[in-house]
């Protein structure tokens, strides 16, 4: 994610590009793709006004910072199939059947059922979901409209991602920071796994760290590639992870590893966090990880000696039942072995000086606390909820400045399930109006059956999107999106990253594609509040937010590829932490005041059954896809054609399935169709299972959705109390039980591979 | 790690040095460009950033594209 931290205080870095010889009649722009989360900056070229190629940037620091996603991105928004125009549903909901109508005629009558709903059922009633990543034109805008409006109800796939971890990161020094990757000297990679087509600038930046000569330590069930190549690799069982921490800070503490005058001086806790850390001997984690305690002990030694050392965000923790501890283990970690706010360590990145951050566009102080308090999850799993985070107002402000930040778009989210449980009408109160944004939401939480239901019970369902998706099938307005060929775009990633850059646009929006920005303003003037959008354009929208820094948007694109203001370190020794105590709280009095556990703890996984012997991970990313976009794209779909589980040769010879075998997955919520992939990486008694998958061309409509109901692990991820973290209300994604059914008969065999269907 | 004083040094004189690579106007900027490009390619045998589907990309034809954009009605209307 980060662009180089520059290395001198003097120097602010501003780096200006300069563009390849010019091809006569093509136009080059710099942008940043925004296929995934990791804003890599390319260049694209176009003909005649039409993207035709997507390359790398010209600046010799972004060398190679592509993957195909990007480089067959001309190919994926010039599908036939692509949303151009505004649809409106014909028939039941989920009929499949669809008019097109004009955005004036749809806008005006979302806006009146939007008003009647909140009329009658309170604001309350209206909830969204939201991909911020690739949506990235919305800005915080639909936020802000929220918050003037009186509803909490946002939430977004970051909850089970960088935006939980943000949040819960702040429960121990009041801030989420970002590794220095130029500068570390060791690496733990806690089951994080990107690659040449997955995280790609995170893996160019941890593969020049290893050039460099940083030491990498790999926790992960696999052998992968990662842990080919690491010094130390430890195979824990999946879902392990928070006992793996408790075992390094056993030794950590016991060998006086940690930074001792900063625990002194900069900690609370300490001894808390001892007495609970004694509960966990090597021998015991060596027994709840799988790992030998030895190898425990090397890696914890490394790990605090060989520093600063970094450890890099990862999706593993963020989807555990023991995710709000893995988390905060994490921080521990990073605090007490001195590994904080230091070059080559964790850096404390705040908000770009004089620049409009998208909290400040949120609002968040207009809405009134007992609406705050109304949010969904608030009472049940409250930690990244506004009642989770109301104790770092004073301290963010103290900071930074102001009351909220919101890091990663993660610190003040409902609780998706109880977001979902509320659409079915088993909320505190009920949820009638609906908006997914660039979210295909049935495929990207947990329980999708639940979320189907929950939509089916809806008044209103709005889905801006490129693709009919199976999320999209169930709404009454499918709404085109546009493309990030197609929109300017200025990122301060996310309040995390520390630096500021912008992407030109580069063709005109094709059809009647609307940004995620402009389809806010138009819902602001739908509900009778335009004022709340008071920019005419995007581009006001950009120079208005640059103000204070002197420049507009066109003039700082053309100034500069990153923008970053000089690294400072120990910045605590001036202010604190932003934390409620101003130090970093080993044993979090946020936690605590919600009645939780002030310290971390972990909760062993309950015994597998005979129904289902075997464990499952899921969440995994498959290179020619983000997430559950890019089926129906012929380029990407040729590469990954199936949805396939690994498992390793002894497991398949256990379960009696051969490479290549159409077999059914299955527990208590699903039994889901893939095929089999003999993979050695994998250890035994593990299915990794792929995240997301639909297929575009399959019959929709609800009951079918394109194959998600075959195919999506949605179906089969828990969300019961038992399969659920505690503090947030997250999933356990990295363990569910699940086992192997054997396709018998010729005809459901037939069906199976009858979804092999030629992609368009 | 080097006394910080070296490090500061030796990072302000990176920064100065990937800064006049990207401006790439005056002799030394090529150079430093040159610089750049080799320390940063790997070892062909250890080249990490060989794919085909970047090697070779040479992007899309707009004909091709537009005819497969226009090869069939949408679904969708």
């Amino acid at each position: 994610m980060p662009a180089p931290i520059p290395l001198s205080e003097d120097e602010n870095g501003h780096i200006k590009a300069v563009p390849h010889q010019q091809r006569e009649g093509v136009v080059t722009k710099r942008t940043l793709c925004q296929t995934c989360d990791q804003q890599c900056a390319v260049v694209t070229e176009s003909i005649d006004g039409q993207v035709v190629r997507v390359r790398s940037s010209d600046n010799p620091l972004f060398r190679d910072h592509i993957c195909m996603k990007a480089i067959a991105s001309p190919q994926t928004f010039s599908h036939p199939d692509r949303i151009l125009y505004p649809l409106k549903r014909v028939g039941e909901r989920g009929s499949g059947k669809w008019e097109r109508v004009s955005w004036e005629e749809a806008m005006s009558d979302i806006g009146t059922r939007l008003n009647a709903i909140i009329e009658t059922y309170g604001p309350e009633a209206w909830a969204v979901s939201t991909s911020q990543w690739n949506t990235a034109t919305d800005h915080g805008l639909g936020r802000r409209i929220m918050n003037h409006v009186g509803t909490p109800n946002w939430t977004s796939g970051v909850a089970y991602c960088a935006g939980n971890t943000a949040a819960i990161n702040r429960m121990t020094y009041g801030w989420f920071p970002l590794g220095d990757f130029n500068n570390t000297k060791c690496i733990l990679l806690m089951g994080h796994s990107p690659n040449r087509h997955s995280w790609t600038m995170i893996y160019q930046m941890l593969r020049f760290a290893i050039q460099r000569g940083a030491k990498v330590i790999v926790m992960d069930p696999r052998k992968s590639h990662w842990a080919e190549m690491a010094d130390i690799w430890l195979p824990l069982k999946a879902g392990s992870d928070t006992a793996m921490m408790f075992g390094f800070l056993k030794v950590i503490i016991d060998e006086g590893l940690y930074d001792k005058a900063f625990v002194k001086n900069w900690t609370i806790g300490f001894d808390d966090l001892k007495k609970r850390v004694d509960e966990y001997p090597l021998d015991r984690v060596a027994r709840l990880t799988g790992c030998d305690p030895e190898m425990i002990a090397k890696a914890a030694r490394m790990y605090a000696t060989e520093g600063p050392s970094v450890i890099p965000w990862t999706p593993i923790t963020d989807m555990q039942r023991n995710s709000t501890s893995g988390i905060r283990l994490q921080s521990i970690l990073r605090a007490i072995c001195g590994h904080i706010d230091v070059r080559g360590g964790e850096i404390f990145n705040g908000p770009i000086t004089d620049f409009v951050i998208e909290a400040d566009i949120e609002m968040h102080e207009v809405l009134p606390h007992a609406q705050k308090m109304k949010q969904l999850g608030a009472d049940t799993h409250p930690a990244f909820t506004y009642r989770g985070q109301a104790a770092f107002t004073e301290p963010l402000k103290r900071i930074w400045g102001r009351a909220y930040v919101n890091q990663n778009t993660g610190c003040y989210m409902a609780n998706p399930t109880e977001m979902f449980r509320a659409m079915c009408g088993d909320g505190p109160y009920p949820v009638k109006a609906f908006f997914a944004l660039g979210n295909n939401t049935i495929l990207s939480y947990a329980n999708g059956q639940r979320i189907i239901d929950g939509m089916m019970n809806q008044e209103l369902v709005v889905v801006q999107e490129h693709a009919m998706t199976p999320t999209a099938q169930l709404a009454d307005y499918v709404l085109p999106g546009d493309s990030w060929h197609e929109r300017p775009w200025l990122s301060d990633a996310f309040s995390w990253g520390g630096f500021l850059r912008g992407s030109e646009q580069s063709q005109e929006p094709m059809g009647e594609a609307k940004s995620t920005w402009e389809f806010w303003k138009l819902v602001a003037n739908a509900i009778g509040r335009p004022e709340l959008v008071p920019w005419d354009n995007i581009y006001d929208f950009y120079d208005d937010r640059l103000k204070g820094m002197g420049m507009t948007f066109k003039e700082f694109v053309a100034k500069t590829d990153v923008y970053f203001e000089p690294a400072q370190f120990r910045k605590y020794e001036a202010k604190g932490f932003a934390t409620p105590s101003g130090k970093v709280e080993l044993r979090s009095s946020v936690l605590e005041d919600l009645g939780f556990d002030g310290l971390p703890y972990f909760r062993e996984d309950p015994e597998l059954t005979e129904e289902y012997p075997l464990k499952m991970f899921t969440g995994v990313r498959e290179d020619p896809y983000f997430q559950t976009a890019g089926r129906q794209v012929p380029d990407m779909r040729k590469r990954c054609p199936e949805p396939r589980i690994f498992v390793n040769q002894k497991t398949a010879d256990e379960w009696d399935v051969q490479a290549d075998e159409w077999v059914e997955l299955a527990n208590e919520l699903a039994t889901l169709r893939m095929q089999v992939e003999i993979n050695p990486s994998m250890p035994d008694d593990l299915v990794r299972v792929p995240h997301g998958w639909w297929k575009p061309e399959m019959e929709i409509g609800h009951g079918k959705l394109s194959g998600a109901m075959l195919h999506a692990d949605s179906l089969m991820c828990r969300d019961d109390p038992e399969y659920m973290d505690i503090e947030q209300g997250i999933p356990h994604l990295k363990g569910i039980p699940c086992r192997i059914n054997k396709i018998t008969t010729d005809a459901t065999k037939k069906e199976g591979q009858a979804d092999v269907a030629e992609v368009h | 790690m080097l006394p910080r004083f070296i490090d500061d040094f030796l990072g302000k004189q990176m920064i100065r040095m990937a800064t006049a690579a990207a401006r790439n106007e005056t002799m030394m900027d090529r150079f430093y460009r040159g610089l750049f490009a080799r320390l940063l390619q790997p070892p062909k045998e250890n080249d990490y950033m060989t794919d085909d589907i970047i090697r070779e990309d040479l992007g899309y034809d707009v004909e091709e594209l537009r005819q497969y954009q226009n090869s069939r009605p949408s679904r969708f209307g």
